[in-house]
């Protein structure tokens, strides 16, 4: 089966004050189609960053942006501007981001927002945008007439779905979602959920979900990477990585996961995520890490395919 | 031994629309009754908008309740000036949900912590220091030395979590109420603080009103579990009686809600409810769950119904129990 | 120390000053302002105010002998012109200097003495004095002495100018150029050695000074003669103990690093000593009126309710009069002085419009966590405004409070330049206002005009640069990453 996304060395650095923060470092992975890929980590292990870096939405202080990633067997990293605006982002991958339900436009109606990227990016008529519109939001389960509000008269949980909408209206290929949820009660985060998983069936649509909720991220996955301080540690298909992850990074951070349903001692990951600017040599992992040896300390672990599509990058294996 | 009575709490803020206009009142809390006992810690669960954080507050008296009774160690505390609470504001101490604002930044840690010792004239500079080099020896921000002359900014969010949580000790208070203390902090370093509260609240024997929307961390720290829907408890019971025998329905959807990390789970259509938690200002008459429940009778939708020990220590507040 | 804080982040002074420097416009704002600091402590104490006052007021002849209107010294750099300065001889110095010859002998017989004063100077200058006066200092009880005045130039002309009987013991002064009797004397004279009449009135100075041909017929062509001159004093003194002392002072056109005003006065005073009146000035009402909001925002945004609803249509009531028509208004109907120029400004600022900025920003800080937290455990509202609130606003506000300093220095210089403003001291807005009155302008004494500009300018673009740059630092979006 061909791939619908392969990144490859992507690499995403900053420029600040401090120093350059290397947000995202020598990234790799793939996504067939249909797939839901969850992207798990802390927050400011790079995560936001590596979809920005897909999407191409990079800041004033880029400092180092390369790698490959193939759209469909194209390396959409040679595209130019233009035509990466034009063909790939919010046509073939659109994003959801964090926070997204708070930064809808306040002064217009929703459904112009939703309108926008088809107006945008395929140059349709009124009439036919909103056509579109009208299909997306009845897709994402509110009624027609939503369009014609503003969004501070919708709850929160509309609102995402708005946003969800918006992400939806070009038919993409690929939505990337950046904590859809975080700021949803349980009730309506599982609603969104739902919702996403029979989008997903329906459109045969393939996501990226990132997120820190390691529990939420199983409603969705199929295949779950771990990304620590810019980089990913482990890619496993998510019967492994719930059950059994490999990476003691991953392991730390399933057990630390409380259950409601069944016992579990916690356990937590002692010290703090390293800073990005300047992460530890060798093995980033290694100050926190149980099973740490002189190796890690020194050497860089590579990316090894320990069974058929389950990488880990630790020199355990 | 009860330590804190709540009985039939309302807060009800007002709100005008235009000057001339109705007042409308958004009732945050609407006669909410419990009792707390020396040493207890509980779980305050709620969405948000559920007025849990409106009855944190107003039973700290930041804010003045609109109706009801607070009794805190046998005083009643209700309609208290505020001047002459400087008592209680010792014996009751709050944790915040976000440990980057709760700390003011431009004060070291250690005069983030004397400032409590000062107002309460501990006049005694040895004294202060012994205390604070406790407290933070107590959240294991060791070594003390190192940690007391930084800044808020210099520390991680989980040291500054545990820098309020020596703050809310110091005093050693009878009560401590927290809000949401770990939904702002990364997931792994969550259940490391909650288990230092935990700790702590055991081995100082402290009553808590731990407050949250996460369910599935309740059991780790709590004896008892609240649920609060639309300002009103709708169920009270211990934490492992909820959550294996939850009788309200509401309290059974977000159970059902919650994910466990199972790879299985994206197979299934969860089942929950639809719709939102209704706004506090025009809230549902009779049951305000009815709309989205689906066990919902006639009778819901008419009357409220009351809340009821239908076990020993396991309350609700349905009619499907009356 | 005092700890700022922005956005979680601390700062000493120390830590302050390196960060303003990061930034070129600090470097600048510092450089400028660390001059005009050094300058005015340099003024107040090598001038003190006591003597400042009395200098500018130009009590007892004090400024004599300075050249009207002079152009500064170093204009001779800049033009390439050599600008006559003053020439001054002095009949005490003999003995002391050279060329200079007195000489009192008695006439044997009689009470009476013969008195013989010469003196010689070289004329090297391009062109005329401005002035030329003759001071005399007499001992005598009744009778005055006799003079007759002798001019010789290089070309060995000798022209009597005048005989002249002392006016007064003490001091009496002769002002040469101005006279008519020797203005019409020479006015003859030229003409008979030019052999032609002359359309003007040639001015004393010119004649007596410049080169003897038709050149000498037209100011605009006139050239002075350069070489050895000499002007001899002769006369009777009429007492057994009289004495008389002669100083002759040839004005020039140029005079110290500023030159002087239409009073003779030296313009270094006003210029250095407007820095500290402007600095001190410019920073007690930015300051005084910054507190005073701070005050009034704080209570506002605190306390809120009715006192609040008070406060902010007190300020809107107040952005809305035009202030300096009131300041002009008061200024006209009564003598003010400086000190009484700052508080009226100050009060007619109290509800200014930097209130609701900063009731904005208690507003915000009033919803901070922390604010809630003291709350929590029992902080007073008055701690919770003096320990809390204030700290937290006093960083942003000070990018203001400099900022608005080169405001209140030209409304000053404003008032002074209308004339409403103080009228003894030494401002440069006072210089101004001499300038115009004194028709600088049309003269052609722009440097009586530019200095106090641009000392104004200077001042303005010190706190501009520094308010830009601590607004650089102090707000964080604005900071590059």
């Amino acid at each position: 089966m061909k791939k619908l996304l392969d990144v490859k060395n992507l690499y995403l650095y900053f420029a600040t004050r401090k120093g350059i923060v290397k947000a995202v470092d020598n990234v790799s992975l793939s996504l067939n189609k249909g797939e839901t890929l969850a992207l798990v980590g802390e927050s400011g292990c790079g995560k936001s960053s590596l979809a920005k870096a897909i999407i191409r939405l990079l800041p004033r202080n880029t400092h180092t942006y390369k790698g490959e990633v193939y759209l469909n067997g194209e390396n959409i990293m040679e595209y130019g501007e233009k035509k990466f605006r034009k063909e790939v982002r919010w046509k073939k991958i659109s994003m959801v981001f964090q926070g997204a339900l708070n930064s809808l436009n306040p002064i217009l109606k929703v459904g112009f927002q939703i309108a926008e990227p088809l107006i945008i990016h395929e140059n349709m008529s009124k009439e036919g945008a909103y056509k579109r519109v009208k299909e997306a939001v009845k897709l994402v389960g509110l009624h027609e007439a939503f369009i014609d509000r503003y969004p501070f008269e919708l709850s929160g949980g509309m609102r995402q779905r708005v946003v969800i909408a918006m992400a939806l209206v070009t038919r993409p290929n690929i939505v990337i979602l950046d904590e859809p949820t975080s700021a949803l009660d349980v009730i309506t985060q599982a609603n969104i959920m739902n919702l996403l998983k029979r989008l997903k069936a329906e459109f045969n649509l393939s996501y990226i979900y990132i997120t820190h909720d390691i529990a939420v991220s199983s409603e969705l996955a199929d295949k779950v990477a771990v990304m620590y301080a810019g980089k990913i540690v482990e890619i496993a298909s998510s019967e492994i990585f719930y059950r059994n992850p490999s990476h003691p990074y991953a392991k730390k951070l399933m057990a630390s996961v409380p259950t409601l349903r069944s016992e579990k001692k916690l356990d937590f990951i002692p010290g703090a995520p390293p800073s990005l600017i300047n992460p530890p040599r060798g093995c980033r992992f290694h100050p926190r890490c149980p099973n740490a040896m002189p190796i890690c300390r020194r050497e860089e672990p590579k990316m090894k395919e320990v069974e058929p599509e389950h990488f880990v990058k630790c020199w355990l294996y | 031994m009860v330590l804190l009575k709540v009985i039939n709490l309302k807060k009800w803020f007002s709100m005008k629309k235009g000057i001339f206009g109705t007042t409308y009142y958004l009732r945050a809390v609407d006669n909410v009754s419990f009792e707390l006992r020396s040493g207890e810690a509980v779980s305050l669960v709620g969405e948000s908008g559920s007025g849990k954080t409106t009855l944190g507050r107003t039973i700290l008296r930041l804010i003045e309740p609109t109706d009801g009774k607070i009794i805190f160690d046998g005083k009643d505390i209700t309609h208290t000036r505020v001047e002459e609470l400087k008592w209680y504001r010792r014996s009751a101490s709050l944790i915040q949900q976000d440990p980057f604002g709760s700390l003011p930044p431009f004060y070291t840690i250690y005069k983030i912590l004397e400032e409590p010792l000062i107002i309460h004239k501990i006049k005694d500079k040895n004294k202060r220091r012994e205390l604070i080099y406790r407290a933070l020896r107590e959240v294991r921000l060791t070594p003390v030395e190192d940690f007391a002359p930084k800044y808020p900014h210099m520390i991680s969010g989980g040291q500054m979590q545990r820098v309020a949580i020596a703050r809310a000790l110091i005093l050693r208070p009878k009560l401590i109420i927290a809000d949401e203390p770990v939904s702002m902090l990364d997931a792994s370093v969550r259940i490391e603080i909650l288990t230092l509260l935990r700790e702590l609240q055991k081995t100082r024997g402290i009553s808590f009103i731990y407050i949250t929307h996460d369910l599935s961390t309740t059991k780790y720290f709590s004896e008892k579990i609240f649920i609060m829907y639309a300002g009103q408890l709708v169920e009270m019971a211990n934490t492992d009686q909820l959550i294996k025998n939850p009788l309200h329905p509401y309290t059974q959807a977000l159970l059902s809600a919650i994910p466990d990390p199972d790879p299985e789970n994206r197979k299934k259509i969860r089942k929950v409810p639809p719709g939102e938690p209704p706004s506090l200002i025009n809230p549902p008459r009779g049951c305000r769950f009815h709309p989205r429940c689906p066990n919902a009778m006639p009778i819901c939708r008419r009357e409220e119904p009351k809340m009821k020990e239908v076990e020993p220590e396991h309350f609700v507040k349905c009619w499907l129990y009356a | 120390m005092i700890y700022l804080s922005t956005v979680g982040a601390e700062y000493s002074i120390k830590g302050i000053a390196k960060e303003i420097l990061s930034y070129k416009s600090g470097v600048i704002g510092i450089a400028i302002l660390l001059f005009l600091i050094f300058l005015s402590i340099y003024t107040v104490i090598t001038i003190p105010y006591d003597q400042a006052i009395r200098m500018w007021r130009g009590e007892d002849r004090m400024w004599i002998e300075n050249p009207r209107n002079a152009v500064p010294i170093w204009y001779k750099y800049i033009f390439g012109k050599n600008i006559p300065e003053n020439i001054a001889i002095d009949s005490r110095d003999f003995g002391k200097k050279l060329g200079i010859v007195k000489v009192i002998s008695d006439i044997p017989g009689t009470n009476f003495k013969k008195l013989y004063i010469e003196f010689t100077f070289t004329y090297p200058y391009d062109d005329f004095p401005s002035e030329i006066n003759v001071f005399f200092f007499a001992k005598y009880n009744m009778n005055a002495p006799l003079l007759y005045i002798y001019w010789i130039k290089p070309n060995n002309r000798k022209i009597e100018l005048l005989s002249y009987i002392v006016r007064s013991p003490r001091e009496d002064i002769l002002y040469l150029s101005i006279n008519p009797v020797i203005g019409n004397k020479l006015q003859n004279y030229i003409e008979k050695t030019v052999g032609e009449e002359s359309e003007v009135f040639i001015p004393v100075e010119m004649a007596l000074f410049a080169v003897e041909d038709r050149t000498l017929l037209s100011s605009l062509t006139a050239k002075p003669l350069n070489g050895v001159y000499k002007v001899i004093i002769e006369g009777m003194l009429f007492e057994k103990d009289a004495d008389i002392d002669v100083r002759l002072v040839v004005y020039g056109k140029a005079w110290g690093m500023f030159g002087t005003d239409d009073l003779r006065r030296d313009l270094l005073i006003p210029i250095l000593w407007g820095t500290p009146v402007a600095i001190s000035f410019g920073l007690s009402a930015s300051l005084l009126i910054s507190i005073i909001h701070l005050i009034i925002a704080v209570a506002s945004g605190w306390y809120g309710k009715w006192v609040d609803s008070l406060i902010q249509r007190l300020t809107e009531i107040y952005m809305i009069i035009p202030f300096l028509s009131f300041l002009i208004l008061i200024a006209t109907f009564y003598k003010l002085n400086i000190v009484i120029i700052l508080m009226i400004i100050i009060v007619l600022n109290i509800f200014g419009g930097g209130i609701k900025s900063t009731r904005a920003l208690v507003m915000q800080i009033k919803n901070y966590p922390y604010i809630e937290a003291a709350l929590a455990y029992g902080a007073s509202s008055r701690r919770i405004i003096f320990l809390y609130i204030i700290p937290k606003i006093l960083p942003p506000m000070v990018p203001g409070l400099i900022s608005s300093v080169p405001g209140f220095v030209f409304l000053e210089a404003g008032l002074s330049f209308l004339g409403l403003g103080d009228p003894y001291l030494p401002t440069w807005g006072k210089v101004i206002n001499d300038a115009f009155t004194g028709g600088a302008m049309y003269k052609g004494y722009y440097y009586w005009v530019l200095e106090p500009s641009l000392m104004l300018i200077l001042t303005a673009l010190a706190f501009a640069f520094l308010g830009f740059a601590l607004d650089r630092i102090v707000n964080p979006k604005l900071k590059e990453m």
